[in-house]
């Protein structure tokens, strides 16, 4: 036997059983009343019910939990001096459980008799959405998955379950995978946003759980989380999303935001558990910078993953972010220049001449060739890094032809005039990035001689971050004519 | 106008290549190329042995030899005097790290960091599938 009670929340249920009304002047008939204390509503997947039964000192009692259809469970026994009776009910039906639903608990003593109502309850979210208000107060920039070439934005759920409960225990959602990812995962994706955005997150009820349905559509349970308000969906209903709203904005700073949501369940004042939902959101700068507005162009999940990563607290202005960047291409990524010839690893110019830069990203994230490269991969890439995550950064390039001061090439451990070995002292052609209307120079090719004479040694790193135009030419060129051209936003596949 | 007819001729005896057979790749050490949905005509293998081979092909020789000249302009920063003969209509590079190639209707670009680019372009030549 299984004596199982199902409680809403808030106050115990306190019952005059004797039939008396307490404001009648006629005179009161001397019966014993019986209280049911319990729980207004209960999950019993996350433990039984405690029922307690207050009634006259050491009498019988009959306690009974009865659902539309009769007598689900029965149990006699006896108050003790202190008139107190207790019981626990697991809702356990043989191997499985009780329907959810509304029950009655009722406990009967000589003379009188007592009822209060109770819910047997499941609640739980079985997705979830993060969307934005069009920039009112979050922006939301969907996700590029190159392998999969999908693009995934607010109509798409960024974790799911396929139920609330395995039969046994509830289900929490599941953790965003670890590191850049080339694959969007299974269960729990990131999803980008305007750094100072204030997410919304919309919430799909479960309709199905280890009780059959849910119960939520007679009983009325709220949900709440730490940080987040509530703006419609409340009490539960199946078929009725839940809309939330983050208090605060996610940051000040470009990063990525790991949020562990705790969405409590409560039906009045009782505590109906919780589950848990992991969020991984990306607080990148602004929108995509490309001038195309195909799905490609959109940021690229892995890149920015890997990007903000490294990126993490950098001011949310554009030159700190490109800034950062430089120092993010030229260090981090296991980059080297070919000092053989100079040639591209993963770029092409689709124009005439040194026009229409364009980069072959796909097979860069994968280092498909490689991981030397020359001027023209170190510009477009960086390039992708940056107008991915909202930092507009222009191709530009130098030419023609030109000798060199000292320069120390990415992958290189000391400054050379001569990249390519004796003889090798020049480029026939330069790229490097630019912000439209800075007149300013970001390269992640190489860096310069920094000191007042960067024709000779001794020689001191200047990573190229900022650089005046005019600047950065006198400290790259040591003779020749090189001129600014070709300033465009770059392309990709 | 004799020798431009010569050379004029000369293109039009010239025979053309239709593309490189996939069953050819592993033979001559390319792995499966990308092909670019931006540029047309270009496919990319990577070398068994790390590095890139470009392989542009173009309906005329005429096209090819504008692709050679596109890609001698903007596919190095520096090219290096040749060490050996180069293969094809016409070379540029070193031969042993990167080589730019045309042999009649196809343009061939190799990065070989093995120091083996003219001998890697050989191959591909050779195994070019002729028009019949």
């Amino acid at each position: 036997m299984v004596l199982a009670l199902a409680a809403l929340g808030c106050s115990e249920n306190a019952i005059r059983a004797d039939g008396v009304d307490p404001d009648s002047d006629a005179p009161e008939v001397d019966a014993p009343a019986v209280e049911i204390a319990a729980a207004q509503a209960f999950d019993p997947l996350l433990g039984p019910l405690d029922v307690e039964v207050r009634a006259a000192p050491s009498v019988d009692l009959t306690f009974e939990i009865r659902d539309a259809a009769g007598i689900v469970v029965t149990e006699a026994g006896t108050t003790d001096p202190d008139g107190r009776w207790s019981t626990r009910w697991e809702a356990r039906d043989g191997a499985g459980w009780e329907a959810a639903g509304v029950y009655t608990l009722s406990a009967t003593v000589p003379g009188a008799e007592g009822e209060a109502p109770v819910g047997l309850v499941r609640a739980g979210f079985v997705a979830a959405r993060l969307e934005d208000d069009a920039g009112v107060s979050a922006t939301r920039e969907p996700l590029y998955w190159p392998v999969a070439r999908e693009l995934r934005d607010a109509a798409d759920p960024v974790a799911t379950l396929a139920g609330i409960d395995d039969g046994r225990a509830p289900l929490d959602f599941p953790a965003v995978a670890e590191g850049p990812m080339a694959v969007r995962p299974d269960g729990n994706e990131p999803a980008a946003f305007v750094y100072d955005s204030r997410p919304l997150l919309s919430l799909d009820v479960a309709t199905v759980s280890a009780l059959g349905g849910t119960g939520l559509d007679t009983v009325d349970v709220a949900v709440s989380a730490e940080g987040w308000t509530v703006l419609s969906g409340v009490p539960l209903r199946p078929g009725t999303p839940v809309l939330l709203q983050r208090d605060a904005p996610l940051g000040d700073t470009i990063g990525i935001s790991e949020l562990d949501l705790a969405l409590v369940f409560s039906a009045g004042d009782a505590r109906l558990g919780s589950q848990r939902l992991p969020l991984r959101l990306y607080r990148v700068l602004g929108r995509s910078q490309f001038a195309s507005a195909a799905d490609k162009y959109r940021p690229w999940a892995p890149m920015v993953e890997a990007s903000l990563a490294a990126l993490e607290g950098t001011t949310a202005e554009v030159y700190p972010v490109l800034d950062a960047l430089v120092d993010f291409v030229y260090f981090d990524l296991d980059l080297s220049y070919d000092t053989q010839s100079g040639a591209a690893a993963y770029s092409v110019y689709t124009g005439d001449g040194l026009s229409g830069p364009h980069l072959f990203l796909t097979d860069f994230l994968t280092r498909r060739n490689g991981s030397v490269i020359n001027c023209s991969d170190a510009g477009n890439i960086l390039g992708a890094y940056a107008n991915m995550i909202g930092a507009p950064l222009d191709h530009l390039i130098l030419d023609p032809g030109f000798q060199l001061n000292f320069i120390q090439a990415i992958g290189a451990t000391e400054h050379t005039s001569c990249p390519f070995g004796p003889g090798g002292c020049s480029f026939n052609y330069h790229a490097v990035t630019t912000t439209p209307g800075s007149e300013l120079i970001w390269d992640a090719t190489l860096a310069l001689d920094g000191d007042g004479d960067p024709g000779e040694t001794p020689n001191t790193d200047l990573l190229v971050q900022e650089i005046p135009a005019d600047e950065y030419l006198d400290r790259l060129v040591r003779s020749g004519f090189p001129q600014y051209n070709s300033q465009i936003r770059g392309t990709l596949e | 106008m004799i020798a431009l007819f010569c050379v004029l001729s000369a293109f039009a005896s010239e025979p053309l290549w239709v593309g490189l057979p996939a069953e050819r790749l592993v033979g001559i050490g390319l792995g499966t190329p990308t092909i670019s949905e931006e540029v047309p005509g270009l496919q990319r293998h990577p070398l068994s042995t790390g590095g890139l081979v470009s392989l542009y092909l173009s309906p005329t020789v005429s096209e090819a030899e504008a692709v050679f000249a596109h890609l001698e302009q903007t596919g190095a920063t520096f090219w290096a005097p040749a060490t050996e003969p180069l293969p094809g209509d016409r070379a540029i590079g070193d031969g042993t790290a990167i080589v730019l190639v045309r042999s009649a209707n196809v343009v061939i670009l190799v990065r070989d960091p093995e120091a083996h680019a003219a001998v890697v372009a050989r191959r591909v030549i050779g195994a070019l599938q002729p028009r019949e």
